[in-house]
């Protein structure tokens, strides 16, 4: 049964008999759904530095977005052409501390202005292909029957049909714009994998003592979906979402530098092609306009990796007891 | 004989055809795409080479084949594909195989001087409405040792198969018949003018012998109505043929998955300027770049290299540049609400940095001086000419306007009910002046053009983005169905004649820009603010196309104030083709020698003895 029901069972009883006020409720649901897993991310270095990372990219979006509004202060110009001398070197004007390319732009303010599209991108796909997954794979698995039938039918064509020529097709008919649909048409049908996978766990899940007993006590499925099976296949969800982004990250970065995907915003993988186009791999003088680009990949994808690797531990109600401090009782035998 | 097909109403279609074969060829190759073999996409995209019966072999001092054994036998050419697609119908579009040293070229044309020399066909008799060709003694086809004499019937086949397929010579001439054994008549539709149809003779070559063709040019004799040539037409783009054909110094010998070897063909006029066996054309990696610096090939015709390969290339490998003929552009959709308006494509040409978009291009490109469709702002050395200025008077090059003030851009677009506020442009309507400029987006080496458009745009407040797509999806979807504000693409078809680049502005890409000529009203001569006034475009036109002396001139002079006022597309800059070769086993001519001033020298040093193996 998910933690935070029996934990806010007494809460609320408090609360009604005068015990505890409202404030107090907040602030235990507060603990426990906020703080306890910034805790609990905090404890592990791998979380720790990963929600660094991507909280890094977070910013870049973020002062993207007020540079180029015109309300905000211009943090970090736009990128344009003549900003700067043509193919400065990376370090050598701090003017343009990352250098600049073939047009005089700064490499630096590149990146920055890239960054919001990408993250979107990369958010859209995510999204879009772990909650098409686990819709489908829970709905499926404990729904059994025709219903399962259905859907498994459904994922297993969706699983059959080649990803990437898929891709390609789709992106010259459609001609997305839209970060964001370009991040769904990525991910077309990445959903199918774990959509099974799911499946096969929420299958094993259903006869578990607690859910069958929601089930006599006559809880509706969408509540048991909800509160017994979900959380119980949250870690598996959350780190195939993180998963998810990184195969759109290198997905669009191919497909951007092979020229297959419109585009009309500052990209990575455009800065690439264009660098690798301009001669970057023959010549050091060029070399930092192919490597900044390629080092802001690999790290943001670092960043979900080591990210998803210590969010197991999020899920862990045990883990998660022990951080939380309006929890005592419960995890005594558990503390070190 | 009688052509069926000179109807006018085919003129559209047939421009539409070459344009299609233009953007295949030309551009894709000097978008880095140039590793194409020359002529694999018809007539307009290769490029083949000799020289006339007086210069062949004029072999220069310094590249004489000279005694001794050459020290290789075979001079390689790269290809990125697998030879054993091709087939041999270089009309069929689909994987056709016609090399430029397989056949020759009607004749050459020297970028510097403007003068044409004739080799595998000279102009014997030109005027009274007629022209008589013919061709080149000595001249056989490779299917015997030695084949057949290249005569009259392969000659006109030539001629019919190019009305066939609606190219643009067949646009010239109304009637043809042979009249000896090597040469024909051509009746010419009026007095036109001698440059401008010696201008279309180039990059034109002989390789249809009538033996295979025939069955083509008897339905041609036979047709009479213009559905009859369209499927003649559509048979023709079909055929395959399985046989090669040729009549070049090297012929084709065997093809593997890897390579197409053709070994000399002893019997042509220039075989002995050749000290070496075979011409391969090598499978190579797509990145031409790295096949440059490896020196795996001897030689690439035309390759558009980054800045950094040629600066660290080895010193065995040679480059040298020639006027491409041709630059980017900036075409406008004539109906779009905002670029319909010649005030705001004023405005926006003297908004854009032609200087920073050629610089940003790289070395080897120039400005556009005065942006009026004349070829020729760029030399050999990669410096920027006048040579432009010779196609029309001394007073109208100094009359055409430069667009090099923003300032008066502002104005007309105040005076067009725009305005400025918050440093960005807004239409009369209030909303946001914008511009996408689409772009192929596999044309890597045309970005920073356009790229440098949009910076200039955005710094002077109007919303402007490049919007890449995918390569043959924007030629198909949206530059030749003008689905778009702005995009990009050559502003020339690689001719120099005025009246070609003319009559694409106004005949062949006219509908791709949704423009009608008809229409159009720019201000008067030397008067820029002037009020606007009709002009007749296309009687212009006609008067041109069979005009000489001072008549061309002040035609020109009027067409060029026409374009240069109505800018329906915008000439950026002009560019220099690099032509590549391996010295370490090759004598060629230095980079900054004149005879690189012809397309291609890859194609005409052979013949000319310009191009030896070093010999032990």
């Amino acid at each position: 049964m998910s933690e935070r029901s029996s934990t806010f069972g007494p809460a609320d009883e408090s609360a009604a008999d005068g015990s505890a006020t409202q404030w107090e409720v907040y602030r235990e649901w507060f603990d426990i759904a906020v703080l306890t897993p910034m805790r609990v991310a905090w404890s592990d270095w791998r979380t720790r530095l990963g929600s660094l990372i991507v909280l890094f990219y977070l910013v870049l979006a973020a002062v993207a977005w007020v540079s180029a509004t015109d309300w905000g202060p211009t943090i970090v110009a736009t990128p344009s052409s003549g900003q700067g001398p043509r193919l400065t070197g990376a370090f050598q004007d701090m003017a343009y501390p990352l250098g600049t390319n073939n047009l005089g732009e700064s490499i630096l303010s590149a990146i920055v202005h890239a960054t919001p599209a990408m993250i979107q991108l990369i958010v859209a796909g995510a999204v879009f292909s772990t909650v098409l997954a686990t819709l489908i794979g829970v709905v499926s698995g404990y729904k059994g029957g025709a219903v399962d039938r259905v859907l498994t039918t459904v994922t297993d064509i969706a699983m059959t049909l080649p990803g990437l020529p898929l891709i390609i097709l789709l992106a010259a008919i459609l001609e997305p714009r839209n970060p964001a649909v370009i991040g769904i048409i990525l991910t077309i049908n990445a959903w199918a994998g774990l959509a099974r996978a799911i499946r096969s766990q929420v299958l094993s899940l259903r006869d578990d003592s607690y859910v069958e007993a929601s089930r006599v006590m006559g809880a509706p499925v969408s509540r048991i979906l909800k509160d017994d099976i979900v959380p119980n296949v949250m870690p598996f969800v959350l780190i195939n979402f993180v998963n998810s982004a990184r195969g759109v990250i290198f997905g669009s970065v191919a497909l951007y530098f092979l020229g297959i995907l419109p585009s009309s915003n500052p990209n990575w993988g455009i800065m690439l092609n264009s660098a690798y186009t301009s001669g970057a791999i023959y010549s050091l003088d060029v070399l930092h306009w192919l490597l900044i680009p390629m080092f802001a990949i690999i790290l943001l994808s670092f960043g979900l990796v080591l990210f998803a690797q210590g969010t197991e531990k999020l899920f862990n109600p045990r883990i998660r007891a022990r951080h939380a401090e309006s929890i005592e009782d419960d995890t005594a035998p558990y503390q070190e | 004989m009688p052509s069926p097909s000179k109807g006018s109403d085919s003129g559209a279609r047939r421009r539409f055809l070459s344009r299609r074969g233009l953007i295949r060829s030309g551009m894709a190759g000097a978008a880095g795409g140039s590793m194409l073999l020359a002529g694999c996409s018809g007539d307009g995209g290769g490029g083949d080479g000799g020289s006339t019966d007086d210069t062949a072999g004029d072999g220069s001092a310094d590249t004489t084949t000279g005694g001794g054994e050459p020290v290789v036998d075979s001079f390689v050419e790269p290809i990125t594909v697998n030879p054993t697609n091709y087939q041999y119908n270089h009309l069929n579009l689909t994987t056709p195989f016609s090399h430029a040293m397989q056949s020759d070229q009607l004749q050459r044309y020297f970028i510097d001087s403007e003068e044409f020399e004739s080799y595998a066909v000279s102009v014997e008799e030109f005027g009274e409405g007629s022209a008589v060709l013919k061709v080149r003694d000595g001249l056989t086809w490779h299917n015997g040792d030695p084949g057949d004499p290249v005569d009259a019937d392969d000659l006109y086949t030539k001629l019919v198969t190019d009305d066939i397929v609606s190219d643009s010579l067949s646009t010239l001439w109304t009637d043809i018949e042979r009249t000896g054994d090597r040469s024909v008549e051509l009746t010419l539709d009026g007095n036109v003018n001698r440059d401008l149809f010696r201008d279309a003779l180039n990059y034109y070559w002989l390789e249809t012998p009538y033996r295979m063709y025939r069955d083509y040019v008897e339905r041609w004799e036979d047709a009479s109505s213009e559905d009859t040539l369209a499927s003649l037409r559509e048979e023709l783009r079909n055929d395959a043929f399985e046989e090669p054909k040729g009549n070049g110094p090297f012929q084709f010998e065997e093809v593997t998955a890897n390579r197409l070897r053709m070994s000399k063909y002893e019997h042509h006029p220039d075989a002995d300027n050749i000290n070496w066996e075979y011409w391969d054309l090598e499978r190579v990696s797509t990145n031409t770049s790295s096949v440059l610096l490896g020196m795996e090939v001897d030689g690439i015709r035309n390759y558009t290299a980054p800045e950094s390969v040629r600066n660290d290339r080895p010193d065995a490998l040679q480059v040298a540049f020639l006027p491409a003929q041709w630059g980017h552009s900036l075409p406008f959709n004539m109906d779009d609400p905002d670029f319909g308006n010649i005030r705001v494509r004023q405005a926006i040409a003297e908004f854009i940095d032609r200087e920073a978009c050629a610089t940003n291009y790289g070395t080897f490109a120039a400005p556009v001086e005065a942006p009026s469709g004349l070829v020729g702002n760029i030399d050999g050395q990669n410096e920027p000419t006048d040579r432009w200025t010779n196609k029309v008077s001394d007073e109208m090059a100094q009359q055409l306007h430069r667009y090099r003030d923003p300032e008066r851009g502002r104005r007309l677009l105040r005076e067009e009910g725009y305005t400025k506020e918050d440093g960005q442009w807004l239409r009369p309507d209030g909303s946001r002046l914008s511009m996408p400029i689409k772009v192929p987006a596999g044309y890597t080496d045309w970005h920073p053009v356009y790229q440098t458009i949009v910076s200039n745009l955005k710094e002077e407040g109007i919303q402007s983005r490049m919007v890449t797509i995918e390569a043959t999806a924007y030629w198909s979807n949206h530059y030749l169905a003008g689905n778009f504000q702005a995009a990009s693409t050559g502003w020339t078809l690689q001719r120099t004649s005025p009246y070609y680049v003319f009559d694409m502005y106004y005949n062949i890409d006219a509908s791709f820009m949704n423009f009608e000529p008809s229409t159009l009203e720019v201000p008067p001569v030397g008067e820029p603010d002037g009020e606007l006034q009709s002009v007749d475009v296309e009687s212009l036109m006609s008067d041109l196309l069979v005009s000489s002396g001072e008549e061309n001139t002040d035609l020109t002079d009027q067409l060029a104030w026409i374009t240069n006022q109505s800018i329906p597309m915008l000439p950026i800059q002009e560019i220099n083709d690099q032509v590549w070769f391996t010295t370490d086993d090759w004598n060629v001519p230095a980079p900054d020698d004149p005879r690189y001033q012809s397309k291609w020298p890859l194609w005409w040093f052979p013949r000319n003895g310009n191009l030896t193996a070093k010999t032990a």
